[in-house]
């Protein structure tokens, strides 16, 4: 996993198939995954209202990495990255653990 | 209390610059960190019309406040005061010196048997908390509600004139996800009020002038290239503490710790930044002690949680032995010395691990999914439970999950270890008919029903801790082992968040809130929300020091 996944998203996200949910649900195969779907986990109503039922695609990970306060008011994930490389960097390991 | 400079582990700050530095960008105030310590200090900072920059070393911002329960402990507070609720000064004192100094409390001394600097840190605690929560409140950053349901850990004690009401949690929050609320807050308002906020930026040096003065930092980004920041007025650490730093932890902490629930990034920055500066250090061997489930904290399990609540009644926990040592429901930073007990014939820490076991009763009516309560719910992940149909069967396969982890941890169960089992589960048992543990007094202090967790309803019995073990499988256990939510030793400030070196002088630019510095509290955990409270606190008071620095010579 590159060092940008772990540091972004590893101290609230698992990413194994299967493993537990943290502060945050399993990322595992997020792209293509139905938002606010994780078994077993309980999400805030800000994210649920905005992207229930929702997609996860690239586009839409990109924008939620940009600032999931715009796209999800009320989320209790606080995630913002200003520089589109490094979300790409990011939003690229997610497409790619789908593919494998 | 240990004092002096980590010798063995220094690495080269930035030397000394010989003509005028060059700096990628210039700001009044630069804070590592962005927990409720780096934010609530850059947003009092910018409140009084600094400029002002965080850094935070992970990708994301919140540190350990992101995985906390988010409740800050604020003596006298505006909500008390408005629910009516005393909080006298003198009693306030006497409650955290005599959990904060046990060997020489001393009520009838003007200083209760604190040291100078704990007792003057408790009073700029007691002063100033009340108005720090207002300030953030008012502003937007932290809006709170007044759960006065919550007791103190030490409500029982005749010190404690106000044992419900001190906790504040933001508002809107459950108890156990009010850090992802403060975060929110505070970082949008940060944002709204136009403070910078950079992640994946890690402050490895610092920047001093020929004076010695902190005049900025060296600050690593995630692509490698370094940025050299100026601060005008004051470097402000709030990076956290060490519990990620496997060597740090043996050579502080006294007790062995397996890891912890803080911030992955938390790996004692500030304790290799700061040495080359000759801080002065202290509390070093204490940390916020939570019992952590063993085989999460050994796969270094970011999303960890301490186990804060220990739920199940038809629960007992016991050591290598088979015997119960403890009582289970006893508080988390109280229950995790007991994993510290040493046996010197044996040259051995009996209790090094304890074995939590369960039967189906409590599985059925007491899991939970969250506290970091290790009997969950069906659908959530049980990898760390080890289940027998007998409990022949569950030593057994409790024997064989240890033996996995044999390199990391030197622990077997004791050949004796299933007959003793049934022993104490039979003793127990009459404890839990009779509502009355004689051996540890399990369920007899407020906070003890406080974290009981669920039961299963309409049960009556005497004691709501204690439930008699089945002798009908299948049975439950997991394996515990004692860890931090974060330390809380490191330099020493004075009572304005000001970085003290060996000599007890103020480095001038350089501040310290939150568990990356000395915590005055010791080895005690006063209640819920004592380690965000002092950390709102300190931030307020940092914040209003440092906005009177004077704009240090950079060319100097």
């Amino acid at each position: 996993m590159p060092a940008l996944v772990k540091s972004s998203c590893a101290s609230c996200h698992t990413f194994a198939k299967g493993e537990a949910n943290g502060q945050g649900p399993n990322l595992f195969g997020l792209i293509g995954r139905t938002a606010g779907s994780a078994p077993g986990f309980a999400y805030s109503t800000g994210l649920t209202k905005a992207l229930g039922g929702k997609t996860w695609s690239k586009e839409l990970l990109d924008a939620w990495l940009t600032d999931t306060e715009r796209v999800a008011p009320g989320s209790l994930m606080t995630f913002f990255l200003d520089d589109a490389k490094s979300r790409q960097a990011i939003v690229d390991y997610f497409a790619g653990q789908q593919a494998r | 209390m240990t004092a002096g400079t980590l010798g063995a582990m220094v690495r080269p700050a930035a030397a000394a610059p010989t003509s005028a530095p060059r700096f990628d960008a210039e700001y009044d105030v630069v804070v590592c960190g962005s927990g409720m310590a780096g934010l609530g200090t850059a947003l009092f900072s910018r409140w009084q019309g600094n400029e002002v920059v965080v850094l935070e070393k992970a990708g994301s911002v919140g540190g350990t406040t992101a995985k906390s329960g988010g409740w800050y402990w604020m003596p006298n507070n505006a909500a008390m005061k408005k629910a009516g609720i005393a909080d006298p000064k003198p009693d306030f004192m006497k409650l955290v010196a005599r959990l904060s100094a046990p060997l020489t409390y001393s009520p009838s001394s003007a200083k209760l048997g604190l040291s100078d600097w704990q007792y003057d840190m408790f009073e700029a605690f007691y002063e100033s908390a009340g108005t720090a929560a207002e300030l953030l409140s008012d502003k937007g950053a932290l809006p709170y509600q007044h759960p006065t349901e919550i007791v103190d850990y030490w409500a029982e004690l005749p010190e404690n004139k106000a044992p419900k009401g001190r906790v504040l949690m933001p508002l809107g929050a459950e108890p156990y996800n009010g850090g992802q609320f403060a975060i929110r807050t505070l970082s949008s308002a940060a944002r709204r009020d136009g403070i910078a906020i950079k992640t994946s930026h890690r402050v490895q040096g610092l920047i001093r002038n020929a004076r010695g003065e902190v005049i900025g930092v060296e600050a690593t980004t995630a692509e490698g290239s370094v940025l050299r920041l100026r601060a005008k007025k004051a470097v402000v650490f709030a990076s956290g503490g060490f519990t990620h730093d496997a060597q740090l932890r043996r050579d502080f902490l006294g007790g062995s710790v397996v890891g912890g629930c803080a911030a992955p990034s938390n790996e004692g920055d500030f304790l290799r930044v700061s040495s080359p500066l000759g801080v002065q250090l202290a509390n070093m061997n204490h940390a916020w002690n939570c019992p952590v489930v063993l085989e999460k904290a050994l796969a270094r399990d970011g999303s960890l949680w301490g186990t804060f609540s220990a739920s199940g009644d038809s629960m007992i926990y016991v050591n290598k032995y088979g015997r119960r040592v403890v009582n289970e429901k006893l508080q988390y930073n109280e229950i995790t010395r007991a994993f510290w007990a040493w046996d010197g014939p044996r040259q051995e820490f009996p209790n090094q691990l304890l074995v939590a076991v369960w039967d189906q009763q409590a599985q059925d009516h007491c899991a939970q999914p969250n506290y970091g309560s290790f009997i969950v719910p069906p659908g959530n992940n049980d990898g760390h439970v080890i289940k027998g149909a007998t409990r022949a069967e569950l030593t057994k396969n409790i024997a064989a999950r240890l033996a996995q982890y044999r390199e990391q941890v030197n622990f077997s169960l004791a050949p004796d270890f299933q007959q003793n089992l049934e022993e104490t589960i039979q003793r127990f048992n009459g404890f839990a008919h009779a509502g009355k543990d004689l051996d540890f007094h399990r369920g007899e202090r407020p906070v003890e029903l406080m974290f009981n967790g669920p039961n299963k309803a309409g049960s009556d019995k005497k004691n709501s801790t204690m439930s008699p073990l089945s002798d009908q499988g299948p049975f439950y256990a997991t394996l515990i082992a004692p860890g931090t939510l974060d330390t809380k030793g490191g330099p020493r400030t004075d009572t304005h968040g000001r970085v003290l070196d060996v000599a007890g002088k103020p480095i001038a630019g350089l501040y310290g809130v939150g568990n990356c510095v000395a915590s005055a509290s010791g080895p005690a955990y006063w209640a819920g929300g004592a380690t965000l409270g002092p950390i709102v606190t300190f931030a307020y008071r940092a914040a209003n020091a440092l906005h009177k620095e004077v704009v240090k010579d950079a060319s100097a």
